[in-house]
């Protein structure tokens, strides 16, 4: 295991240390949960979207913008965050360009923990 | 001390567990706002931190059944959110909110809310049992308040400056909206009174006999 800090928009590994309390056990539980539970929720984003029910879209965003800023995944958060307040506080509709966007921000968090967790493992 | 956390959120949920249990704290775990309720009832915990955004019952109604629903214990109640606009915050507080914790969650800042949470809830522990100890001197003291030094022959009574009343003075002075109004039960009748009728009669029967 390395205790090196980097910071990419994809994870940012300070925080992804602090929370899991330098427990590489711990961190790689959260991972998985991120995994699991984020792939569910851009998977709902998608279908929320299609089926144009925009207050359930503004509300899975918004939880996945919870676990997305928990396990430090800054550039997907930052993105839920949008939708989310865009939905909550204007009411407008969201494009499709900007689920696309989650989905892209979803792979590169999704492939840097997978690695992140790999050399936890290791 | 018992810490009830509700979140929908699966990762949220598992890091307050995590860091609750490692700040020495006992971790309770809801995963929506009736099961929080419902865990709230059975287990009394003495701090709760809900989630905001839920599924089924949001946090500040969540907080406002605990709200109404808890007895003389307080509980001391943190809103996890990442709202922080000036209506929420208020509208949070509301309906009962003590503190705010802003999400993702910060450990040192958990850490220090958690501290300032058993502060006010042991003062509060201290003020009840002080509430309860003075209920029981007060007690104590109306009961002492019962005993009344009376003379076993002229039945007065001695009052807290030492000085002996008659019964009637005595109770006239310590309780309002009682008046006496004299008169012979039937013992003291036949017993002092008809005596004292009976020789009033002889006498005056022997004076005119004397006439």
């Amino acid at each position: 295991m390395t205790n090196a800090i980097t910071t990419s928009d994809n994870v940012q590994r300070a925080r992804l240390d602090e929370i899991g309390l330098g427990d590489p056990e711990f961190t790689i539980e959260l991972i998985d949960i991120m995994l699991e539970d984020g792939a569910e929720r851009v998977r709902q984003m998608r279908a929320a979207f299609a089926a144009e029910q925009i207050t359930e879209l503004g509300r899975v965003a918004h939880a996945l913008k919870g676990s997305a800023l928990n396990i430090g995944a800054i550039a997907l958060a930052g993105l839920c965050a949008e939708i989310d307040n865009s939905i909550r506080l204007t009411g407008a509709k969201v494009s499709e360009s900007k689920i696309s966007e989650v989905e892209a921000a979803f792979a590169g968090a999704s492939a840097e923990l997978s690695s992140i967790k790999q050399e936890l493992s290791a | 001390m018992k810490v009830l956390a509700v979140d929908d959120d699966r990762m949220t949920l598992r890091t307050l567990e995590r860091l609750l249990d490692k700040f020495g704290f006992e971790p309770l775990l809801a995963t929506n706002g009736n099961e929080a309720i419902r865990l709230f009832l059975e287990e009394q915990p003495r701090v709760l931190i809900t989630d905001w955004v839920m599924p089924e019952l949001e946090g500040p109604t969540v907080v406002k059944t605990i709200r109404a629903l808890a007895d003389t214990n307080y509980t001391y109640i943190i809103m996890l959110t990442s709202r922080q606009e000036k209506e929420d915050m208020l509208s949070g507080l509301l309906s009962g909110v003590d503190e705010f914790l802003v999400k993702p969650v910060d450990p040192d800042q958990l850490r220090a809310r958690m501290r300032i949470a058993k502060r006010i809830i042991n003062l509060q522990e201290n003020l009840a049992t002080r509430i309860r100890e003075l209920e029981l001197e007060r007690q104590h003291v109306r009961i002492l308040q019962g005993f009344l030094p009376i003379c076993s022959y002229c039945k007065k009574i001695r009052d807290d400056e030492n000085l002996w009343s008659q019964i009637e003075e005595y109770i006239a002075e310590h309780q309002e909206n009682i008046q006496f109004s004299h008169s012979i039960c039937p013992d003291c009748f036949e017993t002092k009174v008809k005596p004292m009728q009976e020789a009033f009669f002889a006498k005056k029967a022997a004076e005119q006999a004397n006439v």
